[in-house]
């Protein structure tokens, strides 16, 4: 526990230290040591030292790490080129990209890793030699028809081939489509710089030099997220991936049959008949429950509908007063007249 | 010194804040080291209706409720019941015991792949319905009150319409009535995807999923910036405390039933059904036109996750005369766990309810 505290200690004097001897000489230079791998190196330490705790940070510190051990350092190594010296909002958007790179779009969505999600991207990579291979000789053979005894296994590879060449292609399209939203983002960012030139308004710090970078991006993002062609690239990412994933699944079954070991379609359909039954008896007893609770009919009661009434409201003919409506406190009847008609057993 | 630009940093400047990140880290050290397993759920409760993993739980207050018709509570699948019970400072659980309601809440537990086959109606009748005709046969009532939040929202006004005569008062917290308005960024989202593959494809939907997508709708400032900004706290082991059970409330998701999680999206994610119409639970079909008792709709002004619109379309959809609504200033999260939500969102809940009390 104290080796780890004194790990980070001595890390983060050596990271800030040559910090300090970079920021005399106005900015670090490369290798000196006040680079990202030394923040890393330091942060690192101070992981491991501080999950010496409830084990319940671990998975918090390890979002930390991931994330604030680079950008924190990257912010730092930009800022640090522009102190104390002129500069103009473009040569900061400029600086910034250089560190970040063209896609950090990309970057940031593929630290969004945690457990659950690591498998396919883990098969992916091991599978990437044969892929690459399938790809560059072999893709307009996938989709030959297949002969022989062994012809539905081999169907079911050829299929496999063709889900990662589409889930290639979707990753390929979706990680564009970042790429425009990230030359959005920095073109944003240089205008939020801009704004900041007069007196009064600039940045004092690392740290709001990077809000208003997540306020840029963020804008740049939302603009994409909502958009058809971000619907359409989404879309066909999570298609192609599960395409992948069900190929991958129908090998696995067929695997785990010669060896003797239940598959996963043989439980489901075990379990979707359990569902199903407890489904039905549960919708008879309520309906026995309600035969027992219907009262007699009363002369005064309104009669019950053949059918019960449209959808919604919204496509009833007479709409609902909505100026008649209130916040908290007031609520407005609405006038009888404009009520639709309604199914006497609504009410008891 | 001289401004030059969009930056006013020195290399004085620089090295502060470096040295004040460094200290903070140092302390963050003592500080995490020092904490104690970070408690959530704080008020007790009772278990007094149960079917399979799906647990109806009666809150315990400081006083006795003075209210005659009890609260259900029932939230989204992906959420967990202390969700609106996080710690003492922040709890609408709390908030509206401490004004005499009598509160319970439906916890649905963590489905496996044995309940893949769950269904909304399973949900909807099956659960709420069971936990609802428990409890107005040990309150000797017609009908109870149900409080809805988020997709539990969209199930409770599913209830609140096939059985109306069962539901006294409707709240809606947070809740998607028209998925289809133009800043819904998660249905954007579903609009494409073959839900019928994602289901056959992995059965339930893994909770990391579920919270990818989320993280997804924000993911500078939910995936970096947050966490760049946990160094400000780390020498403060309260806000570390209050830190990490917001990250316990977020991440702690349980999957989700395949067919339920299909239905869902389909009827309402990609087919907008409350509005079109058409949305069925079961064999029977929704109309919102046929929930008729009091309704008090609660949403968030800055919520990502159910726009303002989204909700605030009810007002046309459901059959009530007696309609209300509450205009949050905060967001999906805050308007549970902000210091605001505790002094706004339990009085107007119990001012509401005390005025349609008989």
């Amino acid at each position: 526990m104290a080796q780890g505290s004194d790990d980070f200690e001595a890390l983060a004097r050596q990271y800030w230290g040559a910090w300090g001897d970079a920021l005399r000489g106005v900015t670090p230079q490369a290798g000196s040591g006040a680079g990202m791998q030394g923040f890393r190196d330091a942060l690192g330490a101070w992981t491991n030292a501080a999950s010496g705790g409830q084990g319940g940070f671990d998975n918090v510190l390890g979002h930390f790490n991931r994330q604030n051990g680079d950008w924190f350092a990257r912010m730092q190594q930009v800022a640090a080129q522009f102190a104390g010296r002129e500069h103009g909002a473009q040569d900061v958007a400029k600086a910034w990209q250089r560190a970040l790179g063209g896609n950090p779009f990309q970057g940031l969505l593929q630290g969004m890793r945690g457990p659950g999600l690591e498998g396919l991207e883990q098969w992916s990579e091991a599978a990437a030699p044969w892929l690459q291979n399938v790809r560059n000789e072999a893709a307009s053979t996938l989709g030959m028809p297949a002969f022989g005894f062994a012809r539905e296994h081999q169907e079911r590879l050829q299929g496999l081939g063709q889900a990662q060449l589409r889930w290639q292609d979707a990753l390929s399209a979706y990680n564009a489509l970042m790429a425009t939203t990230s030359q959005d983002a920095y073109a944003r960012f240089e205008a939020k710089l801009a704004e900041r030139e007069e007196p009064g308004r600039q940045l004092g710090s690392v740290r709001a030099l990077f809000d208003l970078w997540v306020d840029a991006a963020e804008e740049a993002y939302a603009d994409t997220a909502l958009s058809t062609e971000y619907r359409k690239a989404y879309g066909e990412l999570v298609n192609a991936q599960m395409q992948l994933r069900a190929s991958g699944q129908a090998i696995a079954e067929q695997a785990a049959n010669l060896l003797g070991m239940p598959s996963r379609t043989e439980l489901d359909s075990a379990h979707r008949k359990i569902a199903e039954l407890e489904r039905q008896l549960r919708r008879m007893q309520r309906r026995a429950e309600a035969d027992e609770a219907m009262p007699a009919p009363k002369p005064a009661s309104k009669p019950a509908p053949a059918k019960q009434t449209p959808a919604s409201k919204a496509a009833k003919p007479a709409a609902k007063n909505t100026s008649a409506r209130s916040r908290v406190g007031k609520p407005v009847k609405k006038a009888a007249a404009r009520k639709p008609a309604k199914p006497a057993a609504r009410k008891r | 010194m001289d401004a030059f630009g969009p930056l006013n940093i020195t290399a004085e400047s620089l090295a502060e804040e470096a040295n004040k990140v460094q200290r903070k880290l140092e302390a963050g050290i003592g500080t995490l080291r020092a904490m104690d397993e970070v408690d959530f759920g704080v008020t007790a409760r009772e278990e007094v209706w149960r079917d399979g993993k799906t647990v109806l739980y009666r809150f315990r207050g400081e006083r006795e409720p003075t209210a005659e018709v009890p609260v259900l509570v029932s939230y989204a699948l992906v959420n967990r019941p202390y969700m609106v019970d996080l710690q003492a400072d922040r709890s609408l659980v709390k908030g509206l015991l401490e004004r005499g309601e009598d509160v319970y809440i439906i916890d649905w537990g963590y489905p496996d792949r044995s309940d893949r086959f769950l269904t909304l109606e399973d949900y909807i009748e099956r659960y709420i319905g069971g936990a609802i005709d428990h409890l107005r046969k040990a309150h000797g009532l017609d009908a109870v009150n149900l409080l809805g939040i988020c997709q539990g929202g969209v199930f409770s006004l599913c209830y609140a319409a096939l059985n109306p005569h069962k539901v006294k008062n409707l709240i809606t917290m947070v809740t998607p009535v028209d998925f289809h308005t133009a800043d819904n960024m998660l249905s954007n989202w579903n609009r494409e995807i073959d839900v019928d593959l994602l289901v056959d494809t992995l059965g339930n939907i893994p909770a990391d999923m579920m919270n990818l997508t989320y993280l997804m709708l924000k993911p500078w400032r939910l995936f970096a910036q947050k966490y760049v900004g946990m160094v400000d706290i780390l020498d403060d082991k309260r806000a570390m405390e209050d830190f990490l059970r917001m990250e316990k409330w977020i991440f702690d998701s349980p999957d989700q039933a395949g067919e339920a999680f299909r239905e869902f999206n389909t009827q309402f994610f990609q087919q907008n059904r409350f509005v079109t119409g058409g949305a069925k639970i079961g064999e029977r079909e929704v109309h919102l036109g046929l929930v008729e008792m009091p309704i008090l709709n609660i949403y968030a002004e800055q919520d990502h996750l159910v726009p303002p619109d989204a909700s605030r379309a009810l007002r046309d959809l459901a059959g009530t005369d007696d309609y209300t609504e509450l205009s949050f200033k905060g967001g999906h999260i805050g308007i549970y766990v902000s210091g605001r939500a505790q002094k706004e969102v339990p009085q107007t809940i119990h001012d509401w309810l005390a005025k349609r009390a008989r």
